[in-house]
């Protein structure tokens, strides 16, 4: 009893302490004045202000006590902004200026380029002060004055730029993925080449690079430009910074995380943001964080890491108990099966071969088919694109479903055909079989048999191009047939017109003799015992009447295996509606699973084909336990 | 006993699964990818690599062979595999390859279906290239172009900062085909001047038992085919006023002062609001549509007009053109059946070609046949005479991937788009009898084979509305590219050419269908409705 009562304190006590650390160490939480998203971050070199440009065109800035020491509006979007030593500012906006402002808010300059400046960085001192044009290979290299020094041909457009802080080293993102390094005599040092497009970049004092991809990753690379880590975040990566000491890597992604990072690339703190992360800006002891919502954080980057290693701590314990439990329990069940089940062992060991021999094709099974149901019926609870995030959204995708048009009339359709699927996949493959198992030349039964099997070599794509000739306008062999027999009136378009489409569609195939049907039947019946038919001829009973008493009740397992399959294979079809009409005219010849296809291929929303995928399996799987339960074979 | 052991095995698993979640994930350094940051590839260096083409364009495979031949001569360390595929289902199999992995095998693709992967950045942004020096001309791969004929303005595109993601150098023109026997035997011994004409024509010619004209008008022609052209073509003669809405103004962030500064709303300038002279902003079409401003709003005398008058139009296609695709409205105009078809500069070689038949079948009939311009549609409703589609096509997207990579199949494409390679190309297809080009590539360094260049430049250019952001590209056919919508209005305007509606109800039901989606379709395109009230603002990227 105390050993449990100790068990569950524990237990409770890791429960408690894995959300805590998260919050505690905020220092502070405000949501700019706007509450625009934030576009860009920075923290003057004293640590004495910082300012917040937004994508409201304003640049906010305040100072340590987050007192706003003054606000300045531009007429677009705030691109970036630097703040220099002597806490003046400038700000490169989309309205295609670069202003510059003193300590207190005075206008130093403003220059005005053709296109917007994408991006500025300086040193502290102020004496490299770096931008960009968009679209443009060029670096722009201006004094403190506004006034261009120099210009540095990249030689490829520029993505991004970033100038290190003792001015030694300007780098530059090209739209080619390749990083290039420069002095501070813009001569290129080296060309480093990165996987992705690369969204943000930065320099430390040393020439080492981190830049931030489009593909998730913040790659670091030491002075020479070999690869120092390469680390995944969970989406793509908006911005970077690096701390005074080039310790610390933050980062911000698409998704809303926040992230610290060694410089060996390990993960030391990582937060979910309430919305898209947006800014990332280290100040001395703490790290601003800023957000799409406008909201801004200030944190203590020694506490947040303490935090965050106490944490991994507790999750470690945690997973080391449960891998105990599961051992544990592994060699529980080992026990019990052993003590209660030693027939069982046995049976399997003895069979041992086999098992092995049907693993394979188990796991096979399990990895292509099982998996991705699963994996599609999770997904219908989810809005996923091909490429992009997917966001959980509950029943949406159904809701959706049963309001949606080309789902609603599919279903209609989809009924006729599987009532006419039915009898005609039923009805003329059984008395094909009969009419081949009461010929009595056994040399013409085979050579009949022979000539209906052989038409499975038609592909099935094959024979509805045949058909989508037949039905065609006023050169189709039907509407021709239908002239030459004198009924040239009723001579029509039959796939473009509602009313006749989706039967066109259901006499693809005439006269229906389905191969595989037919060969079911057929081996049923020649397994029917022969003294049977005997016995009933002798009594004088009719070959219709052994038909309708003794092959007929004979083959209902058959008929069940049958119905099961021809369902099965109606509700997944909708090769013949894809291939001929799209669906149309109208919604005619629409049903669920061509709008699944749709959906997954035309509209790129896998959680909506998902969602309908889900919905045939269940309609599939009741009708299916409706025909076992209702249709009654021999074994029965 | 049982109901024990079923509780501990799943409670076992429950804890093995517990156990294998990996939350360390993201944390892992991904080491296999170090190596990948290698020295870049010179152009002086010896290439290696393999590059996969697979364009929607299945005909070309022997013409892309060719191509892919000489320059496996030259980059011997280079494997060039081209896989066309036919255009039927090509969306369906792209969507496929990026939906399995973030970057699929394939290098180079047609990329137009793919705007959503486009949005993503899935692909190679060619701007970039454009200023590099291309290995096989020794000069800049912009000089290689035709940068007019190309519709490109490479200032517009930086001050918009959009990527150009598909390169089209190969230029087509939609315009009419017809049966110059037909016509004749109806009396006509000259094509329509007007649309009012062409209709009185179309009229004789069904008397006569002929089909006036064939046209794809399933639902996949109607909205991206033969069918959607026509639409599109006329509603563009109504609409061509969108350019002012859309047009950017002073304060966007896609104004540029080059061009846009001198620009000038001119009705008799066929080219006014092509982007070589004005530069648009999408934001403010989304506005406009948003707000039902004049005239992204499907109500009024326009917009019934110009319905009603392509109704009447569609009333003389063949029977059936709602069931029938693109080549199949070829067949029926090839075999006889019909007067006219819609079509391009390069069935001048293929017509001839199909009269031959495939081999093993009979020829057809031989007729005379010509070539003339969509004829304007000539009321008070109209604002100017009507376009066409004319502009380069071919669509091609490279694949991004790793620097190497992209660098390689740039490579490629420098190669093809320059004389020797582009020869290649052109070779085979004037020996083909079953290829032609479309129009005459904008290409500086080319020369066109035989009789190609004068016939090309018998056809009288009359503007281009294609890639435009008026109101007859974005509401004319559905919302934009939003599937779901075009996939209503294809069931609507199927029933509206049946009578099954009036046109009241049609665009009525249009627009609360437009009222519906829109929120959703902007999203599909990275906008929010708040981003509509600063259209002025560049749209921030967005998950």
């Amino acid at each position: 009893m105390k050993h449990s009562f100790t068990w569950g304190y524990c237990l409770a006590l890791l429960f408690f302490l894995l959300p805590f650390s998260v919050s505690a160490n905020i220092n502070s939480t405000y949501t700019v004045e706007n509450t625009s998203s934030i576009t860009a971050m920075d923290v003057s070199p004293d640590n004495s202000r910082y300012a917040v440009g937004t994508y409201d065109s304003t640049v906010f800035v305040y100072d340590n006590n987050n007192q706003l020491i003054y606000r300045f509006e531009s007429k677009n979007v705030i691109n970036d902004l630097t703040i220099l030593k002597d806490n003046s500012i400038i700000i490169a906006s989309d309205d295609r200026n670069l202003y510059s402002y003193d300590s207190r808010g005075n206008e130093q300059f403003i220059k005005s380029f053709p296109i917007s400046p994408k991006s500025v960085s300086s040193s502290i001192s102020g004496d490299i002060i770096a931008t960009y044009l968009a679209s443009s290979n060029e670096v722009i290299l201006i004094n403190q004055n506004g006034e261009e020094i120099d210009t540095i041909n990249t030689g490829f457009y520029i993505e991004d730029l970033s100038v290190s802080k003792n001015g030694k080293w300007i780098v530059t993102a090209g739209a080619d993925q390749v990083i290039r390094v420069y002095n501070s005599s813009s001569e290129l040092q080296r060309e480093i080449p990165v996987t992705g497009v690369i969204n943000d970049i930065k320099v430390d004092d040393e020439g080492r690079v981190v830049v931030g991809t489009e593909n998730s990753k913040v790659v670091g690379f030491d002075e020479r430009g070999n690869t120092l880590f390469n680390y995944s975040a969970k989406w793509k990566i908006t911005n970077i910074d690096l701390s005074t000491d080039s310790n610390y890597i933050a980062a911000s992604d698409l998704e809303g995380n926040f992230y610290i990072i060694d410089k060996q690339g390990n993960l030391l703190w990582s937060m979910q943001g309430e919305s898209i992360a947006r800014s990332v800006a280290f100040s001395g002891e703490s790290l601003f964080t800023g957000m799409e919502n406008g909201k801004v954080q200030v944190l203590n980057v020694a506490n947040i890491i303490k935090d965050a290693e106490r944490e991994e701590l507790v999750e470690t314990i945690w997973k080391v108990v449960v891998l105990i439990l599961a051992i544990g329990m592994l060699f529980a069940i080992g026990w019990l099966l052993v003590r209660y089940k030693k027939k069982l062992l046995r049976d399997i060991w003895r069979a041992r071969y086999i098992y092995l021999v049907l693993l394979p094709s188990v796991v096979l099974i399990g990895v292509f088919l099982y998996y991705p149901a699963i994996t599609g019926l999770v997904y219908s609870f989810y809005e996923w694109n091909p490429g992009s995030q997917s966001h959980f959204i509950g029943l949406e995708n159904y809701k959706r479903m049963f309001q949606d048009q080309y789902v609603i009339e599919g279903l209609k359709n989809l009924l006729i055909l599987m009532v006419t699927g039915i009898i005609k996949f039923m009805l003329p493959p059984l008395l094909v079989a009969e009419l081949l198992f009461w010929l009595r030349n056994n040399a013409a039964t085979y050579w009949f048999r022979t000539v209906f099997v052989s038409s499975m070599v038609l592909p099935a794509v094959a024979n509805i191009l045949i058909w989508q000739n037949i039905y065609s306008g006023e050169s189709g062999l039907l509407n021709e047939f239908l002239a030459i027999i004198g009924l040239g009136n009723y001579a029509q378009a039959w796939l473009a017109n509602p009313d006749t489409a989706l039967w066109a569609i259901i006499f693809i195939g005439f006269p229906f003799i389905s191969i595989l049907h037919l060969l079911v039947y057929y081996a049923g019946l020649i397994s029917i015992s022969s003294e049977l038919k005997d016995a009933a001829m002798i009594d004088g009973a009719s070959k219709f009447r052994i038909i309708r008493s003794i092959h007929l009740p004979l083959l209902k397992g058959q008929f069940k295996l049958l119905i099961v399959m021809t369902i099965i294979m109606l509700i997944q079809d909708f090769n013949a509606m894809l291939i001929i009409t799209g669906g149309g005219p109208g919604t005619s010849t629409y049903v669920p699973a061509l709008q699944m296809y749709y959906a997954a291929t035309k509209f790129s929303e896998m959680g909506y084909a998902s969602a309908i995928g889900v919905m045939l399996f269940f309609m599939i799987f009741v009708i299916t336990v409706i025909n076992l339960k209702f249709v009654k074979s021999q074994e029965d | 006993m049982k109901q024990k052991l079923l509780f501990l095995v799943v409670l076992f698993l429950a804890f093995i699964l517990v156990a294998c979640q990996d939350k360390e994930t993201q944390e892992e350094t991904d080491k296999e990818s170090e190596n990948i940051e290698q020295e870049i590839v010179s152009k002086d260096e010896r290439l290696e690599g393999t590059i996969r083409v697979s364009t929607a364009n299945e005909g070309s495979q022997s013409a892309w062979e060719a191509v892919a031949e000489g320059y496996m001569e030259i980059n011997e360390g280079v494997e060039v595999i081209i896989d066309n595929k036919p255009l039927d289902g090509y969306q369906e199999w792209m969507t496929a390859q990026f939906a399995t992995s973030d970057t699929p095998d394939v290098d180079i693709v047609t990329a137009n279906m793919l705007q959503n992967l486009i949005q993503d950045k899935k692909f190679v942004d060619y701007i970039p290239y454009f200023e590099q020096e291309n290995p096989y001309t020794e000069k800049k791969w912009k000089e290689s172009f035709n940068l007019d004929t190309m519709q490109l303005n490479l200032d517009a595109y930086k001050a918009r900062e959009k990527g150009l993601y598909e390169l089209n150098f190969e230029s087509t023109q939609i315009m009419w085909v017809y049966n110059e026997d037909i016509f004749a035997e109806a009396g006509y011994n000259e094509p329509p001047q007007t649309f009012e004409e062409m209709m009185v024509m179309f009229k004789d010619i069904e008397e006569l038992g002929y089909t006036p004209f064939s046209i794809g008008g399933n639902a996949n022609s109607l909205w991206s085919g033969q069918a959607g052209w026509a639409i599109r073509i006329y509603a563009d003669q109504y609409f061509r006023d969108s350019v002012k809405v859309v047009g950017s103004q002073e304060e966007d962030f896609s104004y540029f002062e080059p061009i846009d500064g001198k620009w000038e709303y001119n009705l008799e300038d066929p080219y006014n609001d092509n982007s070589s002279s004005v530069t648009m902003n999408e934001l403010r079409m989304w506005k406009a549509i948003n707000e039902k401003s004049e005239p992204y709003h499907l109500e009024g005398d326009r917009w019934t007009d110009f319905y009603e008058n392509v109704k009447q139009l569609f009333g003389y296609a063949a029977d059936g053109y709602t069931g029938m695709t693109d080549q199949e409205a070829y067949e029926e105009f090839i075999n006889g059946n019909a007067a006219a078809t819609l079509g391009h500069p390069g069935l001048y070689w293929q017509i001839p070609n199909d009269f031959g038949g495939d081999e093993g079948s009979e020829s057809l009939e031989e007729f005379e046949f010509g070539f003339y311009n969509f004829p304007s549609i000539e009321n008070e409703n109209t604002l100017a005479d009507a376009r066409t589609i004319h502009l380069p096509i071919g669509f091609y997207g490279v694949v991004a991937k790793d620097p190497e990579q992209n660098a390689l199949n740039i490579d490629f494409m420098q190669y093809w788009t320059s004389n020797e390679g582009y020869s290649e190309y052109l070779e085979v297809i004037s020996e083909s009898d079953n290829m032609a080009i479309t129009g005459p590539p904008a290409l500086n360094d080319i020369n066109l084979p035989g009789d190609m260049e004068e016939v090309f430049s018998q056809f009288e250019s009359v503007g281009n509305m294609e890639n435009l952001l008026n109101a007859s590209n974005v509401l004319a056919r559905g919302l934009h590219n939003y599937q779901p919508n075009i996939q209503d209005w294809v069931n609507l305007t199927q029933q509206y050419f049946n009578d099954s509606l009036t046109s009241e109800e049609y665009l009525s039901q249009l627009q609360s269908n437009i009222d519906r989606d829109i929120v959703n379709a902007m999203e599909e395109e990275g906008i929010i409705l708040e981003d509509l009230e600063h259209p002025e603002r560049n749209t921030p990227e967005r998950q």
